[in-house]
């Protein structure tokens, strides 16, 4: 697959006024500068799905938006499709569609279908293909009900959606996502990573992606950049991630009436101990002795063993 | 050519898509739509009684007799209504997308970003709506044909209504910019309001130091009072036209050039 995203040590610093005292600071402000990505390189092949994972304010945001050329980069270089992103070229904002949890691209008094008419037009969209097109993906999300209501009297789901199919209505090459599902229920969080996997695998869309919910990463997402103040720490797959940390497995015992005292087992690290169960942590190979340990001295009704969830393998990277 | 006559087409679909979709907005809220008619009603009655109240006094004002001063009032409301509902609506629009980050959404469009956000909202409704009444009041009250117009001076007086227009909205603009920096300017743009203000005043009663700084510096008068002035043919229209073309020209390269440092500095609010 060819590159189609460069990013070359990029950085952004912010200018934050900080006035320690009210009065001095109307007429002497401070300021100071806040780096918001220090240094950061990767590159996208077209047609991967790429998550850029960080705690709050690690980058992730501002690096889509330096992608976006919404933003203009501090130092380093970013090429999209063989743009500078910042340059706004009308043929490379053909070709990208940009999606933003927090925020509300559709007209709140219109409806979606008439908001849809605007972006027709922008993106010069033949009408009957265009709307073929939106039914298709309404029908996908099913919201083909809602397309004539305005989008204030919509639940925040129905918009997310109808803000999804706003974002690729022109069949986009690249769709950035910041945080889709972010304050959405769990039956419409999985509809949009169904959706999202769906057109990947249906137009070949290149997705990058940012959210601090992991299900996200798991089921849309190839590939995982890891970023933390400023700067990338991991880059590779996410079955690689999750390989990487399989030297340990969490391991679930299921009791009648659970212990109230455990011993000190093994090198096993007791995670949690609830009435619904214990769960230890421990390296693979020295599992069966756990368990032999455990069954040997409790009844147990039943045993879970799983790996180490992609939360605390990404926790355990932030950390380092 | 070509290119110069695809980037015209492009700015003329974007006139007229957002003319549909401001009108889609327009509607949306019917009930409401007719509550400033009232105010906007009254401001003209106010004014109305005020050039009575004068011209019981005194037979001219500045030169102007009272008919003359009804169509000053005329010239200086079209101005108003043209850029309160066309002008400012864009303007406070754009201040509240940069606080927002919601101008994000209008950056990823392929469409030239100035000429989008600077025509995002025609309300047609709106100036029909609340501007209609009160021009056809003062148009009513006017003796048209007591007035000295000449068909050459009023073609010009159009043009320098129209580049007054083109001027102003490019000096707001510029009064709106600050929000790029400190995320927040409705302080500073509302010196809209109060540099406006002097609208009722013609062209002959300001001292040159006043005439010089309130069409150069700051372009207010060139919205009503020199457009009524040269077509009264109180003063040479051609003049006035050149000067209209060049503060007019002067002020949209300003506005041009300080868009794109802007967007350099635009942070996108999280």
């Amino acid at each position: 697959m060819k590159n189609i995203i460069s990013v070359k040590n990029l950085g952004k610093d912010f200018k934050i006024r900080q006035n320690k005292n009210v009065i001095t600071g109307l007429w002497r402000p401070d300021f100071r500068i806040v780096s918001a990505v220090a240094d950061i390189s990767f590159s996208v092949n077209g047609g991967e799905s790429l998550a850029i994972l960080g705690p709050n304010g690690a980058g992730k945001t501002t690096t889509i938006k330096a992608l976006t050329g919404l933003i203009y980069p501090t130092r380093g270089e970013v090429s999209v499709l063989g743009f500078l992103p910042f340059d706004r070229n009308p043929e490379f904002l053909q070709q990208i569609g940009l999606l933003m949890g927090n925020k509300a691209g559709l007209n709140w008094d219109l409806t979606a279908n008439q908001s849809f008419y605007l972006l027709r037009e922008i993106y010069h969209l033949e009408p009957a293909s265009c709307e073929a097109r939106v039914n298709e993906l309404a029908e996908l999300m099913s919201v083909k009900h809602v397309l004539d209501v305005p989008v204030r009297k919509l639940s925040l789901g129905e918009r997310m959606k109808l803000e999804l199919i706003g974002a690729i209505i022109h069949s986009p090459r690249i769709l950035f996502l910041d945080e889709p599902t972010i304050g959405l229920d769990i039956v419409a969080k999985k509809k949009i990573r169904h959706f999202l996997r769906e057109i990947q695998a249906r137009y070949k869309v290149t997705i990058i992606l940012t959210s601090h919910d992991m299900a996200d990463v798991e089921k849309v997402c190839d590939r995982v950049i890891v970023i933390n103040k400023g700067n990338k720490i991991y880059d590779g797959l996410v079955e690689q991630l999750v390989d990487d940390h399989n030297e340990e497995k969490m391991v679930k015992f299921y009791f009648e009436t659970t212990p109230t005292i455990l011993p000190e087992i093994l090198q096993a690290e007791l995670i949690t101990t609830s009435d619904d169960g214990v769960v230890f942590k421990v390296k693979t190979n020295q599992m069966p002795q756990l368990i032999s340990q455990i069954t040997t001295a409790w009844p147990v009704l039943d045993i879970d063993i799983y790996a180490t969830p992609l939360e605390d393998i990404i926790e355990s990277l932030f950390r380092k | 050519m070509k290119e110069l006559v695809s980037k015209i087409k492009m700015r003329l679909n974007i006139l007229r898509v957002n003319t549909v979709n401001t009108f889609q907005g327009e509607t949306a809220y019917f009930g409401n739509n007719w509550g400033n008619i009232l105010s906007t009603f009254l401001y003209t009655v106010v004014q109305i009684l005020f050039v009575q109240v004068l011209y019981s006094q005194i037979n001219t004002f500045a030169g102007y007799d009272k008919n003359q001063m009804y169509f000053l009032l005329f010239v200086s409301q079209l101005g108003f209504y043209t850029n309160w509902t066309w002008g400012e609506v864009n303007h406070r629009l754009l201040i509240e997308d940069v606080r927002r980050g919601i101008l994000d959404f209008l950056l990823v469009l392929p469409v030239p970003s100035l000429w989008y956000v600077t025509f995002r909202k025609i309300p047609l409704l709106t100036i029909a709506r609340d501007a209609l009444p009160n021009l056809v009041l003062l148009a009513w009250l006017i003796n048209w044909a007591h007035l000295p117009l000449v068909v050459g001076n009023v073609v010009l007086a159009v043009l320098i209504f129209i580049l007054g227009i083109i001027a102003w909205e490019s000096f707001c603009f510029l009064l709106l910019l600050p929000v790029f920096w400190h995320g927040e300017s409705k302080q500073i743009y509302s010196l809209c309001y109060v540099l406006r203000d002097n609208e009722n005043v013609p062209w002959e009663g300001y001292r040159p130091v006043f005439q010089f700084t309130f069409s150069v510096i700051v372009p207010t008068l060139f919205m009503a009072m020199i457009p009524v002035s040269v077509a009264l043919g109180k003063v040479d229209g051609w003049p006035m036209f050149s000067l209209a073309v060049a503060v007019a020209t002067v002020f949209v390269i300003l506005k041009k050039i300080f868009w794109k440092i802007a967007l350099k500095n635009y942070t996108s609010a999280s």
